[in-house]
């Protein structure tokens, strides 16, 4: 859900125009101004979440206090969970950049650099955040030639850098290919203002599973250190003098014993044909 | 050497050409020494130029970072955690030293991914990805699981294992595994051939069709029970078990039958007509609900602890007043009713009674004046002459209301004839109390004497009401009561008020009457009279 809030600046207009074109079949942008204060009242972000059932949204706004912000947040079960306001420094948009954009609905890629991303709890919070945001829906397998689009977050100095590009396959020796950027995309220069976090155990309660996507444990298979596979085969008892294993010619006995063993060995032979 | 020249045309293009220049090398070297020795320099310059190739083509795609990155490929995810100097950041324009950054990264993801099995669909190269490592918060809340079911929580309470039973059973007959249940199961009593006729059997009886019935009788009942599962997952409604069809059905099943078809209409029966002399259904609506057997053990504890008490206290089980009084309300409710449906056709009047009228009893009872005066036409109407207080005691009719003189003759009288007094009655409550009080001495008293409890509530009603009589009036009324009351029966045998005939008729019996009923449910219905609490 991207939406304005009650006073918006032409900077914050183009910048969700941009952005819901990165996120294009998935995203709604509405165009009326909603006034309200997502920090202060959420109740009608919650509303309209119900009303369009998404779980994100991005919320833009300015004012003088607080010039060009954006307010990217998520919902669990319809309740706000975390809401991160950031605010736009630089900003050059898509139709800035003269160059070739990418077709839209594409997966992008995701990097993330620097160290404040680790270690600080409201950057690693974002870094979730702009995860769940950008990344495309979940697929099983991807187009190798389809791989073009890369968002690059760096988190440097206290600001975050968001870059958009278009990457290029080229040749090289091996099968591998080597990469070449060139920026298509919105460039934002972002700082982090205000946040509201869920609480850890709330943030917990978030991550619950159900029990039927856990992976199911197949039965009977081990695995030592070194990797190889084991597993039990259940057999009857079986008659050790009846097994057919490999006849070695040298241990066969002599001419005279073998004459007694054949004579031995076809009269059972014939009682078993009978019964 | 002419091969050497070869070779190095096809360096440039192929690196598995290489290989073959080493075993060229080595193959070279043990024969001709001489010509190797020539060869090996230029081949050890070739697998140089050759190796420095190759690295510079890893070069290409190969990074070089402190620290590795953290691959999440099911997102198509990379995270670099090396340290990024500001000092490098600041050097270089910004765009250009992020550019850099970016496509380092970036040829490191791509490695990652280039790694992971591929596979061709439909002309097109695909990469398969593992699923997402990064755990990310669900949107909703995962779902519930089911409740239990009611066999699954008996079995909870129970402690009741599930055992698994084998299939196969071993049949000692047909020496052969056969299932436990099902097609050709080991236990079949129905397949049997041979039948032993128990000795309290008839000996004419089939065993054989006795078995089969029984048999389809077990299955019909599974099958019910299955389907009344259903309806009750559902939350849908069915009939009881005892509207299934039969041959001879009871009173009672048909009655129920009758009310079941009543209400399965559109508007829940509200709207069917009834029949003349039906009543209405009593037992709809909630039934009784017991306790579970298991239940909660404190509040079992606590109610029959409570109950222990109660049978222990001197206190009589049986409200003999308060009982005695419902039956004769019940009686003359239902006498008033056919009364007035009789009057009704009578006098050809509207049967519109009011609801003040159908009590008796009534604790404002308004005196009033005779102003004209009135023969009698009928034996219960009384004979007015003016001046005359007369005490209205009910207004059953619009225009004929019953009354009491204040020589304690009772009768109907026009209402014409009367008009109402300009004082002030006494209030009502203390009125109420005043007869409550004097009543319930008197049913202590004659408490047995079923007889004469009547007589006593009337005429205690009657004193009390007077009021104006004062203490003088109730205390002397006590031992006049009875004489009045029994005077008057003989006196006024006829003028009595049609009301009271079938309630001497009636008295005899009513204790009797009282106690068989105790355990029948009451009716009571709509809100209780306040003058009748008091008793």
């Amino acid at each position: 859900m991207i939406m304005k809030g009650g006073n918006t600046s032409q900077t914050i207009t183009q910048a969700l125009k941009d952005i819901y074109a990165l996120k294009k079949p998935n995203a709604v942008l509405y165009k009326k101004k909603n006034i309200t204060r997502p920090f202060e009242d959420s109740t009608s972000l919650e509303f309209f979440s119900k009303k369009t059932d998404c779980s994100l949204f991005l919320f833009g706004s300015h004012n003088k206090k607080r010039p060009n912000n954006l307010i990217f947040g998520r919902l669990f079960d319809f309740h706000v969970l975390d809401m991160i306001e950031l605010g736009i420094e630089k900003y050059v948009s898509l139709s800035e950049i003269k160059t070739s954009k990418c077709p839209e609905g594409t997966k992008p890629m995701l990097v993330f650099a620097g160290e404040a991303f680790d270690t600080d709890s409201e950057h690693r919070r974002l870094k979730s955040l702009l995860i769940d945001f950008f990344r495309g829906p979940t697929v099983s397998a991807v187009r190798l030639a389809g791989l073009e689009h890369i968002l690059h977050f760096t988190a440097l100095e206290g600001k975050i850098y968001m870059r958009s590009y278009r990457c290029l396959l080229k040749k090289s020796g091996c099968r591998t290919p080597r990469i070449e950027l060139e920026e298509i995309g919105p460039s934002f220069d972002f700082v982090l203002r205000r946040t509201h976090l869920a609480s850890d155990d709330l943030y917990k309660l978030a991550h619950r599973q159900p029990k039927a996507l856990k992976p199911k444990k197949k039965k009977n298979i081990s695995h030592d250190a070194f990797g190889t596979k084991f597993g039990r085969v259940h057999m009857q008892k079986q008659d050790l003098s009846k097994l057919h294993t490999r006849k070695m010619k040298g241990l066969r006995k002599r001419r005279g014993e073998e004459v007694a063993e054949d004579q031995d060995g076809q009269a059972p032979k014939v009682a078993k044909l009978e019964s | 050497p002419w091969w050497s020249l070869v070779v190095l045309h096809h360096i440039n293009y192929d690196p598995e050409v290489v290989q073959r220049v080493f075993l060229y090398s080595h193959v070279g070297h043990d024969p001709l020494t001489s010509l190797t020795n020539m060869a090996a320099c230029s081949v050890e310059e070739l697998l140089a130029k050759a190796e420095q190739e190759e690295a510079a083509k890893l070069k290409s795609i190969s990074v070089q970072k402190e620290l590795d990155l953290e691959f999440d490929i099911g997102n198509l995810l990379a995270c670099d955690r090396n340290r990024i100097e500001s000092r490098d950041f600041r050097q270089q324009k910004k765009e250009d030293f992020l550019l850099s950054l970016a496509r380092d990264n970036t040829q490191l993801l791509i490695n990652e991914i280039w790694k992971q099995p591929t596979e061709r669909v439909e002309e097109v190269i695909v990469v398969k990805l593992a699923a997402p490592t990064t755990p990310l918060p669900r949107e909703k809340p995962p779902p519930k699981p089911r409740p239990p079911t009611k066999w699954e929580e008996f079995a909870k309470l129970k402690g009741i294992q599930k055992k698994k039973k084998t299939n196969l059973v071993w049949d000692e007959t047909a020496k052969e595994w056969k299932r436990r249940w099902g097609y050709k199961r080991a236990k079949d009593d129905t397949k049997e051939w041979l039948i032993e006729v128990p000795e309290s059997a008839d000996p004419s009886e089939d065993q054989f069709a006795k078995r089969v019935k029984a048999k389809k009788e077990r299955v019909a009942k599974n099958e019910f029970n299955r389907l009344k599962n259903i309806a009750r997952a559902q939350k849908v409604k069915v009939p009881g078990m005892g509207l299934t069809p039969k041959a001879q059905q009871s009173k009672d099943e048909l009655s129920r039958a009758v009310s079941v078809a009543k209400t399965s209409t559109a508007s829940v029966g509200r709207f069917q007509d009834r029949l003349p002399k039906e009543k209405a259904p009593k037992n709809t609506g909630k039934r009784r609900k017991f306790e579970p057997l298991i239940g909660d053990f404190s509040s079992e504890r606590q109610k029959q602890l409570e109950l222990l008490k109660v049978m222990d206290s001197k206190r009589p089980k049986l409200d003999v007043t308060k009982a005695v009084n419902k039956q004769m309300r019940e009686e003359d409710r239902e006498e008033a009713t056919a009364k007035h449906k009789k009057a009704a056709g009578k006098r050809g009047r509207r049967g519109n009674m009011s609801g003040k009228g159908r009590y008796r009893y009534r604790a404002e009872a308004e005196k009033m004046v005779v102003v004209h005066s009135y023969r009698p036409n009928w034996p219960d109407e009384l004979e007015l002459s003016p001046g005359d207080v007369i005490l209205v005691l009910s207004k059953h009719e619009e225009e004929r209301w019953f009354g009491r003189l204040q020589d304690g003759q009772r009768g109907y009288f026009p209402a014409s004839c009367v008009m109402e007094l300009s004082q002030v009655n006494l209030p009502a409550k203390a009125l109420r109390r005043s007869l409550s009080v004097r009543s319930s001495a008197c049913n202590n008293d004659s408490g047995v004497r079923g007889r004469h409890v009547n007589g006593h509530i009337l005429q205690a009603r009657w004193r009390g009401s007077r009021g104006g009589s004062g203490g003088a009036g109730l205390d002397g009324g006590q031992g006049e009561s009875e004489s009045p009351f029994l005077a008057q029966r003989p006196q006024i045998p006829l003028p009595q008020p049609v009301a009271s005939q079938p309630q001497m008729h009636r008295s005899p019996g009513l204790l009797h009457r009282i106690l068989s009923k105790c355990r029948k449910k009451t009716e009571c219905q709509g809100a209780t009279n306040g003058a009748f609490e008091g008793d």
